[in-house]
């Protein structure tokens, strides 16, 4: 489904990413862990296709497709889909509105019929039950004063209504209290099926209680160091990240 | 017919009279004062700090043929349909095309009358433009809400400019409006060119507000690419009323609005709001004045501005706070986005506060479109041509939501206003 390889990136000509190799197979569920500072983010704003970062070696091919050369809206219509860590306030424009709009260009994208408002309606509905999101916050303008927890809630929300193939959850577990990881964690872990494939960043073990990976990743210095098991997560925990720079730098 | 100079106004009543306009006129004291104030000033000249941005000397002509009572086969529900229920009056250059069929609303009167009164409230330096209007309309077209009104049907004023013989016109509709006591009344204004390559229109209104009234004034500013629309209207608000203007510019040439609400008396609201969306090279001026001279008055402004290309706006929101007028709460909002690296806003709140008990605030914004929402609008599969959309109607839904006449309210609600991008 997702080959990157040997990507290499910099930002304003300091280079973050250093050779990145990853594959990731339809119902695989990845962890990408690492230091701050490592390229855990750049790695995932690219993949959403930010345009901030040069990609100055490497590929990454989604479904047999050239990514880089897609435009962001046409990843998210190829099915990839990022959960933002920092997830944007926009006044004016209500979740409900934005997300059917979101929904109906995927739609048209993938050469579907558009939902109509009724069909729209129920859809909605049923997705926010499973991340818990009270209907009054559809018709708020999005994200507008949700707080942390709920802005998470929301991302995961969308992911629900998008249905896409590959999802980056970007530090979803930052800023979560236990009852909202466990919420996310649900909502995650319901939508998995055979097809789709995960990918989530995170640097503390804490969320991976909850979405038990496949494979877990180390990222230091803009390079996979290391790749095991979900036990790799739990030795990191115990040993901390100076374990693998020690490991490295020696 | 003979053309008019706007150069020189010494010889504009011998030009008038050899335009055939009746010999009462001349000996009207109302007609020789802002004949006199024209003569002493004559139009802005570009030092003019009222007049500073907007490009007159380019933009005028130096003489105009005063435009003549005009016929239209146009028929008013086609103007505007989705004004549900209106009561039309239809104004052909500015005269009156039915007021015959108008009769029959019960507490309305609409009637073609002579001018009245010596002096207009305009100073004739920041705004000779009344008085221009003054000269060139003897009549003016009176909309009298009667206390026996109850109707909830709009008024929707179509003014339809004409194209003549000639070229260029001067077109000068003049319309009054009282409000009787406790009633209330919807008003909306358009303005439509039909088969019109070169004018100057330059209205004047002047609103009245009873004691306890509510009116609500909608100024429809589309599509009026080979004019120069000059408006100008002036609101008395008595003790209680209500008034609230509400402008809409909408791919329009050269606009500019000199809008004012006097509060008088106690417990009065004036609301003056605006929506600009503005392309091409045009320029858009909006001068509002909202003058507290009673205490114990409210009045809220909020104008928002859609500039793309290279089109120019001009905000002048000035409040005068009078001595006498304690417990005034008064607000100004003007916030604009720029679609274009080329597109310019000139803005300038001006608040006069003389009173020392007394809440005012005003804020001015100006940015592009913020570029992190636009980033995740496209990560959910929107494209940027809709982000954009998305991001500019939540721009301005703000004041679209302030209009309160639901068929009217739901036409701008959407993109009806950016579907202008050149």
């Amino acid at each position: 489904m997702l080959k990157i390889t040997n990507l290499h990136s910099e930002i304003d000509d300091t280079p973050i990413l250093n050779g990145i190799n990853l594959t990731v197979n339809p119902g695989e569920v990845h962890a990408i862990m690492g230091p701050n500072g490592s390229g855990k983010s750049t790695l995932a704003s690219i993949m959403a296709g930010r345009e901030d970062y040069t990609i100055t070696q490497g590929s990454i091919e989604f479904n047999g497709k050239d990514l880089l050369e897609l435009a962001p809206e046409e990843r998210a219509g190829e099915g990839l889909f990022l959960a933002f860590q920092y997830p944007v306030e926009i006044p004016g424009v209500s979740t409900a509105n934005f997300l059917k709009t979101a929904l109906n260009e995927i739609r048209k994208y993938r050469g579907q019929v558009t939902l109509d408002a009724m069909d729209f309606l129920s859809l909605m509905k049923e997705k926010a039950a499973l991340v818990e999101l009270d209907s009054t916050f559809l018709q708020r303008s999005l994200n507008e004063g949700f707080s942390g927890g709920e802005k998470k809630r929301n991302e995961i929300f969308q992911m629900a209504m998008l249905e896409p193939q590959l999802s980056i959850l970007d530090e979803t577990d930052s800023g979560l209290d236990i009852d909202a990881l466990r919420i996310v964690a649900n909502g995650v872990n319901a939508l998995r099926t055979k097809d789709n494939a995960t990918i989530v960043i995170t640097h503390y073990q804490r969320l991976l209680d909850y979405i038990i990976p496949d494979f877990v990743h180390v990222l230091y210095k803009g390079i996979i160091v290391k790749t095991g098991g979900k036990e790799l997560a739990l030795e990191l925990e115990a040993k901390g990240y100076d374990w693998i720079k020690e490991t490295i730098n020696a | 017919m003979n053309m008019v100079q706007l150069t020189s106004f010494d010889g504009f009543a011998k030009q008038l009279i050899e335009n055939g306009i009746d010999d009462s006129a001349i000996q009207d004291a109302g007609f020789n004062n802002a004949l006199s104030a024209l003569q002493k000033h004559g139009l802005p000249s570009p030092k003019n700090e009222e007049w500073k941005y907007f490009p007159l000397p380019t933009l005028l002509k130096q003489s105009y043929m005063p435009a003549s009572v005009g016929k239209t086969e146009f028929s008013p529900s086609s103007f505007q349909p989705y004004i549900e229920q209106a009561i039309h009056v239809v104004l052909v250059n500015g005269f009156p095309a039915n007021l015959d069929e108008l009769s029959v609303v019960p507490g309305l009167e609409i009637v073609s009358r002579k001018k009245s009164g010596d002096h207009l409230s305009d100073d004739p330096v920041k705004n000779p433009f009344p008085h221009l209007n003054r000269l060139l309309s003897q009549d003016e077209i009176l909309i009298l809400f009667k206390a026996d009104f109850s109707n909830n049907r709009p008024v929707h004023i179509i003014h339809v400019l004409h194209g003549q013989e000639f070229n260029p016109i001067i077109i000068s509709p003049s319309i009054t409006m009282h409000i009787e006591e406790g009633i209330h009344a919807f008003v909306i204004e358009s303005f439509h060119a039909v088969k019109l390559t070169d004018a100057l229109v330059n209205t004047a209104v002047s609103i009245l507000a009873g004691k306890g009234s509510e009116i609500h004034h909608v100024i429809i500013e589309e599509n009026l690419r080979d004019i120069v629309q000059i408006y100008n209207c002036n609101s008395i608000v008595k003790g209680n009323a209500k008034v609230q203007d509400h402008v809409i510019i909408h791919d329009s040439n050269a606009v500019r609005n000199t809008i004012t609400g006097s509060l008088v008396d106690l417990n009065a609201t004036y609301n003056i709001f605006g929506i600009v969306s503005a392309n091409g090279k045009s320029y858009v001026d909006n001068h509002t004045i909202v003058d507290h001279v009673a205490p114990h008055c409210e009045s809220n402004e909020m104008y928002k501005h859609l500039l793309s290309d290279s089109s120019t706006a001009i905000f002048n929101g000035k409040i005068f706070v009078r001595k006498d007028a304690q417990k005034t709460n008064a607000y100004q909002s003007n916030r604009t986005l720029l679609l274009s690296p080329t597109s310019t806003i000139n803005t300038k709140p001006q608040l006069e506060i003389f009173a020392d008990d007394v809440k005012c605030s005003h804020g001015a914004t100006t940015g592009s479109v913020d570029e992190e929402a636009l980033n995740y609008l496209r990560s959910r599969g929107i494209s940027r041509d809709v982000a954009m959309n998305l991001l500019t109607e939540a721009f301005i839904g703000e004041v679209v939501q302030k209009i309160e006449l639901d068929s009217l309210r739901s036409h701008y609600e959407g993109s009806a206003l950016l579907s202008n991008k050149a």
